[in-house]
């Protein structure tokens, strides 16, 4: 894109987007003041910035979207109410409502029974702590700093923020989480490139984790790989705690830098992973 | 993470539910009319289960935008069909590199005819015909209302590049709709 020094075009889109300050507005406004062209430039990208959010603005959802959305959300709240209380909730509701519904129970209890599917929920956590959708509540670039804060949060294990310096890695916060209804530290990296790499430890063992794509063992610790929309993670176990380290980027870098922070805990190097 | 009590799912309800019909049509311009209402009602779920970190008071449209993208980059866009495999490059030289540089007045002018309305297709496929980023770019900063840092981070792309993507996506829109009403016989180019 060519762009004319003399025309302050960068700022024209700024003042467009609502995103200039005073005082460069004042610079704009009276650049704008003598200049035909640039006036015409802010008008027609105001006019198609309107365009095309009236234009999508405009469409109406089809009827019966909402209901299939509220019908989703009752059923997420039944899984969530089956998890947190799978032993005595079938029962109660039989007593209550009949056979029927003691047999929706059933089903709702063997739905809460079954594996989380910890991969995918990584992968997805993944996907929202890039993008935003959820926050890191501590940003820090110190590893005991961040730490501290998951102690300061009830995180009950012993987290072990990596030191990913020497990789080019550098530390942009963490959150005290939840991965499948238990708490988790999550923390994350942005690499050199721009690359975004997630980290998440909770309570665990590795029988809670499904059939990996694959398995590979590096200095007597075994590592479970999974590929999940375009997200490798690999898991693997130190004492009581679950480790993953989750990103986009190439999968076997991924898995060197999984080898190369995994350690096994003191008091257990005797023991085979 | 997940909203535990009515309370939480009430005011859910009212915090995201109204902007549904926004969603849907911006849905509908990534992935079509087909995948729109999954995609839609997937985001909601996935809202839903991180509702404990929407800070009240923020702008929950950008929020759940920024979802619904999320979503679409790792779900949908691998197997949604790209409507056009013109680059932007190839775009721009086919509507002609000098426009708008000088001449958004004149154009506009045309644009702005009452009679031309925009109300039928030539936004949307104006719209559809830009690569994928770049319709993702206008449809999270000028519909979302993400600011620049918000989208940059949705797209994956550095400030500098969501800034140029966006101006060079409004620039072709314009052009487009430009040509459509030149077409029709507004105007002369």
């Amino acid at each position: 894109m060519a762009v004319d020094e003399q025309h302050p075009r960068e700022a024209i889109q700024d003042l467009v987007d609502g995103r200039i300050d005073a005082s460069t507005r004042s610079e704009v406004e009276s650049h704008l003041s003598g200049c035909e062209q640039c006036r015409d430039e802010l008008e027609g990208l105001r006019w198609v910035k309107r365009v095309v959010a009236e234009r999508v603005e405009e469409q109406r959802a089809p009827e019966g979207l909402r209901a299939s959305i509220l019908t989703a959300l009752d059923e997420s709240d039944a899984a969530a109410v089956a998890r947190e209380r799978p032993r005595y909730r079938p029962l109660r509701l039989a007593l209550a409502f009949g056979i029927p519904l003691l047999l929706i129970a059933v089903a709702a209890w063997q739905y809460a029974l079954r594996p989380a599917d910890l991969p995918s929920l990584v992968a997805g956590d993944y996907g929202d702590f890039k993008t935003l959708v959820v926050e890191l509540a501590s940003r820090t670039d110190d590893g005991a700093e961040l730490e501290s804060y998951f102690r300061r949060q009830g995180i009950e294990f012993e987290t072990r923020v990596f030191d990913l310096g020497m990789m080019g890695y550098g530390l942009l916060g963490g959150r005290a989480h939840e991965l499948a209804g238990d708490p988790s530290a999550a923390f994350a990296y942005r690499g050199p490139d721009g690359q975004y790499l997630l980290c998440q430890m909770f309570r665990g063992h590795p029988e809670q984790l499904p059939e990996a794509a694959e398995v590979r063992e590096h200095n007597g610790i075994r590592f479970h790989i999974y590929h999940k929309d375009g997200v490798t993670l690999a898991f693997w176990k130190e004492g009581s705690v679950i480790c993953v380290l989750a990103s986009d980027i190439d999968p076997e870098e991924l898995i060197q830098l999984a080898f190369a922070k995994a350690m096994i805990p003191a008091d257990q190097r005797s023991e085979v992973s | 993470m997940r909203p535990t009590s009515s309370t939480d799912r009430a005011d859910f309800e009212r915090t995201t539910l109204p902007l549904m019909h926004k969603l849907y049509g911006a849905a509908c311009r990534l992935v079509g009319a087909d995948e729109a209402r999954d995609l839609v009602q997937e985001t909601y779920l996935r809202a839903y289960r991180t509702f404990a970190g929407f800070e009240a008071g923020t702008n929950c449209k950008a929020w759940l935008f920024t979802i619904m993208y999320s979503i679409f980059v790792n779900r949908y866009r691998k197997r949604s069909r790209q409507p056009t495999t013109l680059s932007i490059d190839e775009l721009e030289a086919e509507r002609g590199q000098s426009m708008p540089a000088k001449g958004w007045g004149s154009h506009f002018e045309i644009l702005q005819n009452p009679a031309l309305g925009w109300a039928g297709p030539e936004v949307d496929g104006a719209l559809q015909r830009l690569p994928e980023e770049f319709r993702g770019a206008i449809l999270l900063v000028d519909v979302g209302e993400l600011t620049y840092e918000e989208a940059s981070r949705a797209l994956d792309c550095p400030l500098g590049t969501l800034r140029s993507r966006l101006f060079r996506a409004r620039k072709l829109l314009f052009s487009s709709l430009q040509a459509h009403a030149a077409k029709l016989g507004y105007g002369k180019r």
